[in-house]
């Protein structure tokens, strides 16, 4: 079952609704009129948490969540408003978290919707490294996309997941779980295993043979991603250099809320 | 009211992306409120590149049916109450582009999607 809707979760979205009180594409409707179906405009926003939720009270499994497209002009006011983002998600995690700890109660369905869940497509606790005979590693969450067009992607690595093979360590790596959302990306930079954070790759080539260059030259690209990831005292604005790759990869970075635009799709196996 | 007059193309798009790796010598496909048929249309063009009758494999219905603009694919009307006016488990896959922020109760909505895929042995 595939469902698509407009994402009143963007940020231009919630800017909108700020302003005006009604998300993009729902403005208000003539409370005249018999059937609401026959308002001509729609009804009924539903956020990508409640697809999921929909979804799933229906018997669906295994719920996804895809975008369409990303939309650049939201860029600025994600940058903007990275913070202000960051912490409401961090809100949402930590109630999502106490709700599947039942600590909130609800039902046992609303408990597992949890939108970063949904999105990653990849379930907790997949065991990492058992090949090398060591003790199964689970990722401490699942993948999340913070940023994607046709050159880069930008992905909130979490702690537990190679970010490529090395010869010590083998296992389930970064690259590996984007194939697995349909995603195909070459490494350019590594963060240790055990740390979480934003990493870089590539989506062709060409791209990474400049990254590479770009990377190795400067060697500041991991430091401006580690302040991201808030492991490092350095702020936005604060670092200094003539690396004007930077600067962009810090917008690219900051562009997580812009990147899914238009349509949130639930993509749903029947339950057998 | 009209149906859908317009889509987007991008998430046609994508969602004939998620359907690619269906098995299309003997999927079927249910387009839940489809308007005239623009997906449909997008569909129907990818099957008939691949040398497959899309009439054999793509279902359409709509509350306006009569909107419906592509031939050859079979659009049936959705009952006054929404209800999906197929078996239970009738395809293997159902989409629904743009619709579920216009229906009256989602929930349900999910439902009757769900209760129509799923074909058996699919």
């Amino acid at each position: 079952v595939i469902v698509t809707t407009p994402n009143v979760l963007s940020v231009q979205s919630r800017l909108r609704t700020l302003a005006f009180g009604f998300p993009e594409l729902f403005d208000p409707l003539p409370l005249s009129g018999g059937d609401v179906r026959l308002l001509g405009g729609h009804i009924h926003p539903i956020s990508p948490y409640f697809l999921v939720l929909a979804a799933l009270r229906a018997g669906l499994e295994e719920p996804q969540l895809h975008a369409d497209r990303t939309k650049r002009s939201s860029a600025f006011w994600a940058v903007a408003l990275a913070p202000i983002l960051q912490g409401g998600g961090l809100v949402h995690r930590r109630k999502a978290g106490a709700q599947a700890a039942g600590r909130l109660g609800g039902e046992p369905c609303a408990a597992a919707v949890d939108l970063e869940l949904a999105t990653a497509h990849q379930p907790h606790g997949d065991p990492l490294g058992a090949q090398a005979g060591r003790a199964p590693r689970t990722m401490s969450r699942p993948l999340e996309i913070l940023y994607e067009d046709e050159d880069l992607l930008v992905v909130d690595k979490p702690s537990g997941l190679l970010s490529v093979p090395t010869p010590n360590a083998s296992g389930r790596t970064v690259i590996d779980a984007l194939r697995e959302q349909g995603r195909e990306a070459l490494a350019v930079h590594r963060i240790d295993r055990d740390v979480s954070g934003a990493l870089l790759l590539a989506r062709n080539e060409d791209v990474r043979d400049a990254l590479d260059s770009g990377l190795s030259r400067a060697h500041r690209a991991q430091d401006l991603l580690g302040a991201r990831a808030g492991r490092h005292a350095a702020r936005p604005g604060r670092v200094q250099g003539p690396d004007p790759g930077r600067r962009l990869v810090r917008a690219r970075v900051g562009a997580r809320q812009a990147e899914r635009e238009r349509a949130g799709s639930v993509l749903a196996r029947r339950a057998r | 009211m009209q149906a859908k007059g317009w889509s987007i193309p991008a998430t046609s798009r994508r969602v004939l992306e998620l359907v690619g790796d269906l098995d299309w010598q003997r999927a079927r496909l249910l387009d839940v409120g489809a308007g005239r048929g623009a997906f449909c249309k997008l569909l129907s063009e990818w099957l008939a590149e691949r040398g497959i009758d899309p009439a054999r494999h793509v279902q359409a219905c709509d509350l306006h049916p009569e909107s419906f603009e592509l031939s050859g694919i079979d659009c049936a009307p959705l009952s006054e109450g929404g209800a999906l006016p197929f078996a239970d488990g009738a395809f293997d896959a159902v989409v629904s582009l743009e619709v579920v922020e216009h229906v009256e109760d989602q929930f349900a909505f999910f439902a009757s999607s769900r209760a129509s895929s799923g074909r058996a042995g699919a």
